[in-house]
């Protein structure tokens, strides 16, 4: 090792205590910079995702799911819920100017019980019309989804043999799906024969989620897409004109619900992010120039031996260095020990869709942690490398 | 190696109500010559530390040059001139202080790890006998007294056997015993051909000096 680098080393293990208070605040930095950042781009892809899979213009639920659990809190955070109206609906919707396609959707909450391998929602979708959950279906699985076929998310515990009974009803898993980051991951996916074979199960063994509403002819939700050249706002407005309790809604005011939830939060982060950058550098800096200063006489003694300006600058820097970089790494480790194992709980505290991100781009959110700690390291060292440029005959002067 | 002050001088920014200017050093001439120790005394802020720092090529003069030999050194980069006072002149600063970071013996041997060079063997070891800390190698600043700390600067001026020495009240905090040792040798750096340079205010100390000189206001006057 260089001189440099052995005396920057000697000289931050030989005060143990001062290393380590900044390191750990370099730490910090680094640790605030990763958490936020992460859980900020998990919350914009989760949002991504989430609208990627909504895929209507319009969703229609019945004006009684404000109050049986409404659809965000069964997407979204795969709360199990349901709702139903009379598939008379659909009709009256197809009717509509301006609805170019109309789907239905069946939402079923299976029992804690012994007729359910496990308590989770389902979504029942008619193959035929389903624009809405085919289509990223078909991205983890191109097969058919046969009549007992269901298709599970990613959070969903699929046993060896493949099969899940719901109401009684035995089905086979045809494939697991990708995550999402919101409640969908919880949801369990079946073609509206397999649904509706469930719901009757449920009518028969006592579980009253229909009302007066016929099982066969029982609807939770209705997605629409509307042609070319009408507004999704007059169609809107016209369903809730027409059809009678039943409740139209924009998607893309369900997304943007959620969008100004995530501006909120990620402002928040920003600004602390900022905040914390700004006040982790003046320390550091503030901490290195009283260093520099308590030095002073030893770099006076280093000069009268021979060191060079830029010997006690790469030195400075070289201590700077150090607390910095393995100051961030460990809090760029730390952070990751938090944020990643903890995704699930983050998930459901945010109640907002959250998606982690791939590999490739937790690691240039740690590399951007990492610089923006160095940075703070670098621009503390660039301040206390002017007080240490005072002329050595007069700190042997003024320290005698 | 000569060693010149030629018409130096050095003024401080103070602010009083005549001026903001004070004049700490003012024009002098002053030759160092091998083999010989000069002294100079005078009174606390009379300007000798000034004198010997400027010499020594750790304090910009106002105007003037100083020359080794045929070298200005002030016209040297701070490259040059770090990597010049390194080899060629060794100086024993009032304050006490060492590297916090390195032990007695480290310390020591600083002039020369700095660039990597090699000490010779038993080098380091023979001059801390010499100066009485040889039973302190091991031990770190922080646990040395005044003295001893003088005693370290000492041995630390010395290592690399330098063409010219700058002592800066060398012997103002040592007992008796320790003051005779020290001035030994310097005087012994003087009689190898090193050209010495003393500051100091105790007059048992300028016993040891070919020449003296006194410095009093910034004028520096030698002693007949």
């Amino acid at each position: 090792m260089s001189f440099i680098g052995n005396i920057s080393v000697k000289n931050l293990k030989r005060k143990p205590a001062r290393t380590a208070a900044l390191v750990m605040l370099a730490a910090f930095l680094s640790f605030t910079v990763f958490c936020g950042t992460f859980v900020v781009s998990s919350l914009k892809n989760g949002l991504a995702s989430y609208k990627a899979r909504l895929g209507a213009d319009i969703v229609v639920v019945p004006d009684k799911a404000r109050s049986k659990g409404t659809l965000d809190s069964i997407l979204l955070q795969g709360i199990p819920g349901y709702f139903y109206m009379d598939g008379s609906v659909l009709d009256k919707i197809r009717n509509i100017e301006g609805v170019e396609t109309a789907t239905p959707q069946f939402y079923l909450a299976t029992a804690s019980a012994g007729c359910c391998s496990a308590s989770v929602q389902v979504i029942g979708f008619d193959p035929e019309t389903d624009f809405s959950v085919q289509p990223w279906i078909r991205e983890s699985y191109s097969g058919t989804i046969g009549d007992g076929d269901i298709i599970v998310g990613c959070n969903i515990n699929v046993p060896p043999n493949k099969k899940l009974v719901f109401y009684n009803t035995e089905c086979n898993v045809a494939a697991q799906l990708s995550e999402t980051g919101s409640g969908l991951d919880n949801a369990v996916y079946a073609g509206m024969g397999t649904i509706r074979k469930m719901m009757r199960n449920a009518s028969d063994l006592g579980f009253d989620y229909f009302e007066d509403v016929d099982t066969d002819r029982a609807v939770s939700s209705v997605m629409i897409k509307v042609a070319d050249g009408y507004s999704i706002q007059q169609v809107t407005d016209d369903i809730n004109i027409h059809v009678r309790r039943v409740q139209a809604t924009q998607a893309k005011s369900m997304i943007s619900n959620i969008a100004g939830g995530l501006s909120d939060v990620s402002g928040i982060a920003t600004v602390l992010i900022v905040i914390i950058w700004v006040l982790s550098a003046a320390i550091l800096i503030a901490a290195f120039s009283v260093i520099i200063n308590e030095r002073s006489k030893e770099f006076a003694i280093l000069r009268t031996v021979g060191a060079s300006q830029g010997m006690l600058t790469s030195m400075i820097r070289t201590e700077a260095s150090v607390i910095c970089i393995g100051g961030a790494a460990a809090g760029v480790i730390f952070a990751c020990l938090t944020v990643i194992p903890f995704g699930t709980l983050i998930r459901h505290k945010m109640e907002l869709p959250y998606l982690m991100p791939s590999v490739p781009v937790i690691l240039m959110i740690a590399v951007g942690a990492l610089l923006l700690s160095v940075l703070a390291g670098a621009a503390a060292s660039f301040v206390t490398v002017r007080v240490s440029r005072r002329e050595t005959g007069l700190i042997l002067r003024d320290g005698a | 190696m000569n060693v010149l002050a030629d018409k130096i001088t050095r003024d401080y920014f103070r602010q009083t109500k005549e001026s903001n200017v004070f004049t700490a050093l003012k024009e002098t001439e002053l030759m160092l010559t091998p083999g010989k120790m000069t002294a100079v005394m005078g009174r606390s802020g009379s300007g000798k530390s000034t004198l010997l720092h400027i010499m020594a090529g750790l304090l910009f003069p106002t105007s003037g040059r100083v020359t080794y030999d045929e070298t200005d050194i002030y016209s040297l980069d701070d490259e040059a001139l770090s990597r010049f006072r390194n080899e060629h002149i060794g100086v024993i600063p009032q304050i006490h202080t060492g590297l916090h970071s390195l032990n007695v013996r480290e310390n020591v041997m600083l002039p020369y790890s700095m660039y990597n060079k090699k000490c010779p063997d038993g080098r380091a070891e023979e001059l801390m006998e010499r100066v009485g800390i040889s039973h302190l190698s091991e031990a770190y600043p922080d646990e040395l007294s005044g003295g001893e700390m003088r005693r370290l600067s000492i041995a630390r001026a010395l290592i690399r056997s330098p063409q010219v020495l700058f002592a800066d009240e060398p012997t103002g905090d040592l007992d008796d015993e320790n003051t005779g040792r020290v001035m030994a040798l310097l005087r012994e750096a003087a009689d190898g051909g090193t050209a010495v340079m003393l500051v100091t205010h105790e007059s048992e100390a300028a016993g040891y000096a070919d020449e003296l000189y006194r410095m009093d206001g910034g004028i520096l006057q030698k002693n007949e």
